[in-house]
């Protein structure tokens, strides 16, 4: 049989009908062509021929057009989507478009609500994106970053600073290194100018910036030479300091400032970017060979950077590393450097503790992003099913199932690029958000934006997350049964597939909202847990505050114990003030870390012990509330240059280092000197409350070489009450000595467990989101099931059901897929939450009180869930349901 | 045969509105007691004038959509068991009306013609 369509269509061409009108047009005259020419066949007329008379009946003279334009009605601006033409597909598209639009425009309630699941989820996708795209994958903002490394001393995963021996000998690693650089921060003070002032700077060697290939912008960079002590009153300063307080004036380099009391030139001002260096004013010479601490081997306290050359891996580098400590163990036994060192590429440096973390986010937020995806296919089928009459009647008008379910397709993808559109700008707003609740602990955080990466990642989001939910829908549409649309009664098996999908949605919605309140309730329970941690001192009613002696003004001990000796005085002479104490660094924050060697038993390796120190002053350890638990804390007498060197241990390094014995009296070399154990204190978690206890060892400040000290004051009032009368008094004493870093111990103590408080509280969001999500999806099922049932309910009603059986029914019916819901989900989180366990603290990944916990809040919210539409099922008038058919 | 083949002498006018007006009479007469696709209403024409008139394609759709369009039928795809659908035209309500009109006007106007070309040959 010749195919008439392609002859009807030119027919009709000229009449620009509306797509329906002409599918209808064709279908028909086609049929009658057909008809006429099996019975131009049967009268005995060849193939051949039958086809050319039925043309000519077809196109006689132009008659059919011309007589059809009189009375058809040319296309308006919109028409109602059918079969097309597969030449116009572009035009299908935007045809489609159109109609989308026009349907969303219809039912702005149904709408708003897809859209703004949606925006949530893809702005919170955008937002974590952006995040983890500006710190972990966009490459860090140097010239061939690959190649930059941070060098440790000690086997990888046990990252100890390198003494300056270490530095020196890593320096000859010269087959495997383009550059090596040592750095230190430090803190000087800048006076000469109006008020003095605080400024942090790192102390570098030579090499520093052309490990990074850095230039200055203007001026130029250290020289070998200025590396050397009595040549290192130098300085270069970062863009930001240089802007900010010298508005930057380009006459600046050639000048001499003051500095830590010493006249030093400003030789150059770094560039803008990259924002390296963005906590920082200043880089001085480090001047190693100058330092008493630097040559050392077990005062290890310098941080090594480097750049591999090109081709070498990280690996080759540890080993010619590696090769030359081991080359001067055998050369100098005494050397007593430390054999095993570890390379690590300076991203995954820069960026470590944060990368599992921000995965952690980035696929709770992919969860949030699944559960909106559900949700609004739940909304869709909903839809589809009050939508099926439409769809139907295409359906019988010619249209096919590809075409139908490319039209809810595009629906389905405008919803998604709007949601998309709202989810940036939330996206954007809720990026400034995330960083500035993580201020600067996390690394490359001025460099976090929306740019094109995130954008493109916005609008594929959109794209993948409209082809996910719509598929549903189309599917639906896809399975419609054409005879179905006719016959009424067929539909009841399709209503049986879409509630079967739509109860698998919910299942999926809910599974994915218990995972990610686990998550969350774990995190809630770790959190609870730090908070009631004793971290072994005191934090409450105490302030912490930095003050840094010049070298010039305070060159030896001796002045520098007596402005302390002096500051204690005064302060503890303030009223409301308890007591004061002093150390090189606040609880919490980095302790320096040394080999002691305990008693007579020297030369043994199990005679050493790796352990942190500090040297403290004043009433530390009445100030921290430190318990004495043996002997005595450092009297006056303890703490003068001239005083014989006392110690005072920790509890767990007495434990160690004594066991058994009374620890006392006994003796350990530190640093090639005898002192001897005054005293044993309780432990303190010095480095985090979720971190273990180290052992530690005090020593008095007298013997310190180190200018700077962090002053902690015990207030009988609240601390910051006094915080300026504290500041005051310190400028009294020496107007030149400006007091930073005000704050009390309890801001460092919270402080300490930021990160995790993020965590918790995105988690927490997440979580929250997903549970209304999920609750609202179950809501919207149960009330559409009632709703389809309402008659059957009413029969039931009228035979004598009794409400409550009705109500339970319902709610059966609902909880049944929450129970299976929370099944999958609770399965789920036992393999998921293994990814939390290194941010828990003393909860396991499998804690049962919060699986139980989420599951019943769950259960909960999705009992009102049901409840809701339930309720309303028991209201049903048998009468008016009877009625409604 | 444009149209409709009427093998009578009229003028050019007359023909064609005779012609319409004929048309529209036997397409509402043949859907009067029941539906009928457009293939099924041609063959009928052909069938019942014994050849003498006869629709095509051309001519019968475009009368079909305009007496559709004038509300006096209706067309309704129908799907029979084994067979393609088919739209099949029945006449409506207000066709009802129109049909006994349209014979009466058409009964008229042959009775017109009868008693002049009766008195002529008579």
């Amino acid at each position: 049989m010749p195919d008439w369509k392609r002859e009807i269509r030119t027919q009709l061409a000229s009449l620009k009908l509306e797509a329906t009108r002409q599918a209808e047009i064709i279908e028909e005259l086609s049929q009658h062509l057909d008809d006429r020419f099996e019975e131009l066949c049967g009268k005995g007329a060849t193939e051949e021929e039958a086809k050319r008379r039925v043309l000519e009946e077809l196109s006689g003279g132009g008659f059919l057009p011309r007589e059809l334009r009189r009375i058809e009605r040319p296309a308006g601006r919109e028409s109602v989507v059918l079969g097309e033409s597969r030449g116009n597909i572009l035009g299908g598209f935007w045809q489609d478009l159109r109609y989308a639009a026009r349907m969303l425009r219809k039912n702005p309630g149904f709408t708003a609500v897809a859209v703004l699941t949606l925006a949530l989820g893809i702005g919170a996708n955008t937002a974590i994106f952006s995040v983890v795209n500006s710190v972990l994958l966009r490459p860090l903002p140097f010239d061939q970053p690959g190649q930059l490394a941070r060098l440790w001393e000690g086997a990888p995963g046990v990252e100890i600073r390198a003494s300056g021996p270490t530095f020196v000998d890593w320096s000859e690693a010269d087959t495997a290194l383009e550059n090596l650089a040592a750095y230190s921060p430090t803190a000087l003070n800048l006076t000469g100018r109006s008020a003095p002032e605080r400024l942090r700077g790192l102390r570098v060697s030579a090499e520093y910036l052309q490990v990074f290939r850095l230039n200055p912008a203007l001026g130029r960079d250290f020289r070998p030479e200025e590396d050397q002590p009595g040549n290192d009153k130098v300085v270069i300063l970062t863009y930001g300091f240089w802007q900010r307080s010298f508005g930057g004036a380009a006459g600046l380099v050639g000048r001499t400032i003051q500095l830590g009391g010493e006249a030093r030139t400003v030789i150059g001002i770094l560039p803008a970017e990259p924002v390296l260096l963005v906590e920082y004013e200043f880089l001085v010479p480090l001047a190693l060979s100058g330092d008493a601490h630097a040559r050392n081997p077990n005062d290890r306290w310098l941080r090594v950077v480097a750049r591999l050359k090109p081709g070498v891996t990280f690996e080759q580098a540890r080993t010619a590393l590696s090769a030359v400590m081991e080359n001067r163990v055998r050369t100098n036994p005494q050397s007593r450097v430390n054999v095993a060192m570890s390379v690590v590429p300076l991203d995954v440096q820069m960026t470590g503790e944060f990368r599992p973390k921000l995965w952690i986010l980035f696929g709770a937020v992919g969860f949030l992003l699944l559960i909106a995806c559900a949700n609004v296919a739940g909304l869709l089928l909903a839809r589809g099913t009050a939508r099926q009459e439409e769809i139907a009647i295409r359906a019988a008008l010619g249209a096919g199932r590809w075409r139908i379910g490319r039209q809810l397709l595009t629906e389905s993808l405008l919803l998604s690029l709007f949601g998309g559109v709202i989810g940036t700008l939330l996206a954007s707003w809720g990026t400034e958000a995330l960083v500035h609740g993580i201020a600067i602990d996390l690394p490359r955080a001025a460099e976090i934006g929306l740019d094109s990466r995130a954008l493109l990642f916005a609008l594929a989001t959109s794209l993948v997350t409209g082809v996910c939910f719509g598929l549903a829908p189309a599917w639906q549409a896809g399975r419609a049964d054409l005879r179905g649309v006719i016959i009424k009664g067929a539909a009841a098996s399709r209503a049986t597939f879409v509630s079967r999908l739509r109860g698998g949605l919910i299942v999926t919605q809910v599974a994915v909202a218990l995972i990610l309140l686990t998550g969350a309730g774990l995190m809630v329970r770790s959190l609870w847990r730090l908070t009631t941690t004793s971290p072994g001192f005191d934090a409450k009613d105490t302030l912490g505050l930095s003050v840094s002696l010049d070298g010039t003004k305070y060159p030896d001990q001796e002045r520098r114990v007596l402005f302390w000796d002096e500051v204690a005085r005064r302060l503890e002479s303030l009223p409301g003030v308890e007591s004061v104490g002093m150390a090189g660094g606040l609880p919490l924050n980095e302790w320096n870390n040394t080999t002691i060697r305990v008693g007579e038993r020297t030369g043994g390796s199990e005679a050493e012990q790796s352990v942190d120190y500090e040297y403290v002053g004043g009433s530390y350890f009445h100030t921290l509330r430190i318990p004495v638990l043996q002997g005595r804390v450092f009297g006056p007498g303890d703490n003068t240059p001239r005083s014989l060197r006392t110690a005072i241990v920790s509890a767990s390094l007495a434990r160690r280092a004594f066991p058994g014995n009374d620890v006392v009296g006994q003796r350990v070399t530190i640093f090639g000197e005898n002192w001897e154990i005054v005293g044993v204190t309780g432990n303190v978690r010095q480095h985090g409350i979720d971190q273990g206890v180290r052992d530690c060892i005090y020593l008095p400040q007298a013997f310190s070489g180190v200018g700077s000290r962090r002053v902690m004051v015990r207030t009988k009032v609240p601390p910051l009450m006094l915080a300026n009368t504290i500041r005051n008094e310190i400028l009294a004493l020496d107007p030149n000595q400006p007091v930073s870093n005000l704050r009390t111990l309890e801001q460092v103590v919270n402080g300490s467990f930021a990160d995790r408080r993020l965590m918790l509280t995105l988690l927490g969001l997440f979580a929250g989101a997903a549970l209304l999500l999920a609750a609202i999806g179950l809501y919207g099922v149960m009330a559409f099931a009632v709703l389809q049932r309402t008659r059957e309910i009413g029969i039931r009603m009228a035979l004598g059901a009794q409400r409550g059986d009705v109500l339970l029914q319902v709610m059966r019916q609902g909880l049944k897929l929450t129970v299976l819901g929370v099944v999958v989900g609770l399965s789920g989180s036992l393999a998921l939450t293994r990814v939390l366990s290194h941010l828990l603290f003393e909860v396991a990944p499998r804690d049962p009180i919060t699986f139980a916990g989420v599951a019943f809040l769950l259960m909960t919210v999705a009992l009102f869930a049901c409840w809701l539409p339930a309720r309303r099922a028991t209201k049903v008038d048998p009468m008016v349901a009877l009625r409604c058919e | 045969m444009q149209y409709m083949a009427m093998q009578y002498n009229l003028s050019s006018i007359h023909h064609r509105e005779l012609k319409k007006g004929s048309a529209e009479l036997l397409v509402l007469s043949l859907v009067e007691r029941q539906a009928r696709h457009g293939y099924e209403i041609c063959k009928l024409i052909e069938i019942r004038s014994e050849g003498e008139l006869r629709f095509n394609v051309a001519s019968l759709y475009p009368l079909l959509y305009r007496l559709e369009k004038r509300g006096w039928i209706k067309g309704r795809w129908v799907e029979k068991a084994g067979q393609r659908r088919r739209r099949y035209y029945r006449l409506t309500a207000e066709g009802r009306h129109v049909l006994p009109v349209q014979q009466r006007t058409w009964l008229a106007f042959v009775e017109a013609i009868r008693r002049i070309t009766g008195v002529e040959h008579a």
